[in-house]
């Protein structure tokens, strides 16, 4: 590809980050990302009102690795950038006591994967409340009563101060659904911007 | 997420407006209301 191809909307995406609470009953929970450059490092806080940027983790903590590094992120051949899936499965959104599945805006630079994106910048548009199988007592191994005694109105709570909307558990699992969802926000699929330039089949 | 290998990259402009977490457009089309005739 010579020329990059330019969007003017962003592109829902679907993705999890850890929950956790913390000590101190006044502060608010922290939304983090799932994977960290190394065991010493800690996790990418996530902004729950304002767009985040994504940054590489790898020139930040570990500057001699690269030495020429690189302007953009995400760059092609590294790690870093914020990531999404196009399409809701059984496992890549949904809402535990340990993680909170939710739906993202993802624009900047955009990087287009079969099944999902990697993006520069990422605005939180809606969370997913708890599956139902995981909340019930011996049905899951993630399950754990005490926890999610604490957890559930921590993460209601968390919504309502900022915003945010809590949808039901297996909401925008339907194609019609996500793309009405789409839509009305002005928002890119992934699968659009796949099949974009694609010649059709005679 | 590293079984999705890099298909295609694209570089978007930043969007027309930031995303908004409400719809923005209504679903359904408003009805248009009819001017009264104003009799000079």
């Amino acid at each position: 590809m010579s020329e990059p191809e330019f969007y003017a909307n962003a592109t829902l995406g679907f993705r999890k980050w850890h929950f956790s609470l913390r000590a101190e009953r006044d502060e608010p929970p922290l939304l983090e990302g799932l994977y960290k450059y190394n065991f010493h490092e800690p996790l990418c806080r996530w902004d729950l009102l304002n767009p985040n940027q994504a940054e590489c983790l790898r020139l930040k903590f570990n500057p001699n690795f690269s030495p020429e590094g690189h302007d953009e992120v995400p760059e092609p051949g590294c790690g870093c950038g914020f990531y999404a899936y196009g399409r809701r499965d059984a496992s890549n959104s949904e809402t535990t006591v340990h993680m909170v599945g939710g739906v993202v805006a993802g624009w900047g630079n955009l990087e287009l994967h079969e099944r999902g994106f990697k993006c520069g910048t990422a605005k939180i548009l809606a969370f997913f409340e708890p599956t139902p199988r995981k909340t019930r007592p011996y049905d899951s191994p993630y399950y754990d009563e005490r926890l999610s005694a604490q957890k559930w109105p921590a993460l209601r709570k968390m919504c309502a101060d900022n915003a945010i909307p809590l949808l039901e558990p297996d909401a925008l699992r339907d194609d019609d659904e996500v793309r009405c969802y789409a839509r009305g926000r002005d928002l890119a699929l992934l699968e659009e911007q796949l099949s974009f330039g694609e010649i059709p089949a005679p | 997420m590293a079984e999705i290998g890099p298909r295609k990259k694209r570089t978007m402009q930043e969007p027309l407006r930031e995303p908004s977490r409400e719809p923005v457009r209504s679903p359904v089309p408003k009805k248009r209301r009819r001017r009264r005739k104003v009799s000079a």
